[in-house]
């Protein structure tokens, strides 16, 4: 099977991309770091306020993810791991660098759990927007993206010097991709979900 | 559980802004959104269209270096391939021992030596050419030739087959003598140059050095492949290759430089290595101990990866490793070190990929003969040709 078409099996069927990650398949591993490396590296720099710092603390959690690839059964839980290893190696980061400039209080940041929170939802969030438009054809992501900037149609046509008609059908074009596409997302959320109560 | 319902909760803001939440999806989000202020001031925050263009604009921008991870996972998961495949190694190397005595047992009750004579091809053996700075060449494995050399005030180790010329009373005008060291298919050699610097040289290789060092840098001319320990001495040594130089102080490297392979190797074991590309679109890498310069001869192109340098370095100790090795390039180091051609017949096993370690002092049969209790190839070998082909 050659790459796109393995990938695009693994977008669409989770329990798949999975049990290949649990076959220690590092085309699984590459995916899931390609899928959900950027919203982790942003996550832990909106902690960390450091690029090095923030990458580093992506590479280790996805090894520690790899480490630990046999106990995973489904997508959800992977996510979540991703992000929780992250956090933790992010807090012990920041606590040994306090240590080290104890004198220097600018550097002592509070972090409260709210507002690790509303990163990792702020991040995560913004990842599946990315994805999303990253799959659309390329003139349909265009108008979609202006569309969530707050553009008006006639704005969109104007930035884009295209007619509004073309607007509209791209429009329509983007949502019945995402439509479908998000039919099976939320089938996949509520799977992993249920799951990871047995 | 407050990360799944974050997950969530990004996954139904992500839906309405996309315009394909569900009125279930909604609803629960409107609650999430309505329990307290906070919550309500960062939704506002985060679906505000020039804040949410931005950050996109930000994430299309990132890119994330994901190489140093991948080739961690890749090095672990084919340590564990290795392990499995040393395994079938010694099943295999059991298999021909039992066969071997069955047949000699069987020699022994008829009282007839009915053997077949089946074509093979020795291993190479240490062997090279002096070429010296007034044309003349010495054949370093014969005696006569020896005797020459140390006229020359060249010592030849000849217990160990090392030549050097450590020590050597040298006078200002050696500087303008270069000898030349050439190691011919089927070959290797080992020598010390007159700082102390010790070169292990491969198959198919020249290198072209002074007698005795002058002035502030040590230069030599390599091609095929050779590996340096380089004495540290203050003054710059440098490797000159087709294309491509390397700049050291002390340290230990190994450059591979075949005309007949695609790209040109420098792997750093210890030290700090310089890798300069030439041409005139030149450039420049520092390297780290660990980490393997590759130049692309076609297109000068240079670029650095990790690598397990061992894998690297393992002919100077006299074995073949190969770690996920393409059969072409495999089969063109066999020939090198059996001074063979190597015909590989179907392109699809020319890409097959290989992992093991292997002495180099058999025949070529012993190496061939694994290969193909392990993979789908057959062999024959004819005079000094062997022709690879799949197995039906």
């Amino acid at each position: 099977m050659d790459l796109n078409a393995q990938n695009k099996r693994f977008r669409e069927e989770p329990e798949y991309l999975v049990k290949r990650l649990r076959e220690s398949d590092e085309n699984a591993f590459a995916f899931l770091l390609d899928t959900y490396g950027k919203s982790l590296y942003f996550y832990c720099n909106s902690i960390l306020e450091n690029n090095t710092f923030a990458e580093d603390v992506v590479q280790e959690s996805f090894v520690r993810l790899w480490e630990r690839r046999k106990n995973f059964a489904s997508l959800l839980p992977i996510r979540v791991f991703l992000y929780q290893t992250a956090r933790n190696k992010c807090l012990d980061l920041l606590k040994h660098e306090q240590v080290v400039h104890k004198y220097e209080a600018d550097i002592i940041r509070e972090l409260s759990e709210d507002f690790l929170d509303e990163k990792m939802i702020e991040e995560e969030m913004l990842g599946q927007l990315y994805r999303a438009i990253e799959e659309l054809p390329t003139e349909c992501a265009r108008v979609f993206k202006l569309g969530l900037e707050g553009l008006s149609n006639q704005e969109i046509a104007d930035t884009l010097s295209v007619s509004i008609h073309t607007v509209k059908t791209q429009k329509q074009r983007a949502m019945s991709t995402l439509k479908q596409r998000f039919g099976v997302g939320v089938i996949f959320v509520v799977f992993g979900m249920t799951d990871f109560f047995i | 559980m407050q990360n799944e319902k974050n997950i969530k909760i990004a996954s139904w803001i992500a839906a309405r802004l996309q315009g394909v939440i569900s009125p279930e999806e909604e609803k629960a989000l409107d609650e999430w959104i309505t329990e307290n202020e906070a919550h309500r001031e960062f939704y506002e925050r985060l679906v505000d269209g020039n804040y949410v263009g931005r950050r996109l604009e930000e994430y299309e921008n990132y890119s994330l270096d994901t190489r140093r991870v991948l080739s961690f996972i890749r090095r672990e998961s084919r340590r564990t391939r290795m392990i499995r495949w040393s395994r079938r190694i010694a099943a295999i190397l059991i298999f021909p021992v039992v066969i071997g005595s069955l047949l000699l047992l069987k020699e022994k009750d008829e009282g007839v030596l009915n053997k077949s004579i089946v074509a093979d091809v020795l291993p190479g053996q240490e062997c090279a050419i002096l070429e010296m700075s007034d044309g003349r060449k010495v054949d370093l494995g014969s005696v006569s030739g020896v005797e020459s050399l140390q006229m020359e005030g060249i010592i030849l180790k000849n217990d160990s087959n090392v030549l050097s010329y450590e020590g050597g009373q040298g006078t200002v005008s050696d500087s303008l003598k270069f000898n030349t060291i050439i190691v011919p298919r089927g070959g290797e050699y080992r020598l010390i140059l007159a700082d102390g610097t010790r070169v292990w040289l491969n198959s198919q290789t020249r290198l072209r050095y002074p007698v005795k060092f002058f002035g502030n840098k040590r230069e030599v001319y390599l091609e095929g492949e050779a590996y340096f320990e380089v004495t540290h001495s203050g003054k710059i040594f440098e490797v000159h290759c087709k294309g491509m130089d390397v700049q050291v102080l002390g340290t230990s490297f190994n450059i591979m430089a075949y005309r007949d392979e695609p790209t040109m190797q420098t792997t750093l074991v210890n030290g700090r290595v310089q890798v300069n590309s030439g041409g005139k679109t030149g450039t420049s890498i520092v390297m780290e101990p660990g980490y393997q310069v590759q130049l692309d001869t076609l297109t000068g192109k240079m670029e650095m990866y990790e690598v397990n340098v061992a894998n690297f370095v393992g002919w100077k100790e006299k074995l073949f490793v190969f770690d996920d090795e393409n059969m072409e390039m495999m089969m063109r180091k066999l020939a090198r070190w059996y001074d063979v051609d190597i015909i590989i017949e179907s392109p699809k096993l020319k890409k097959s990929v290989f992992y093991g370690v292997i002495r180099k002092y058999e025949n070529i049969s012993k190496i061939l003969d694994m290969l193909k209790r392990t993979q789908n190839i057959d062999y024959v070998i004819e005079s000094n040709r062997v022709v690879i082909k799949e197995a039906r």
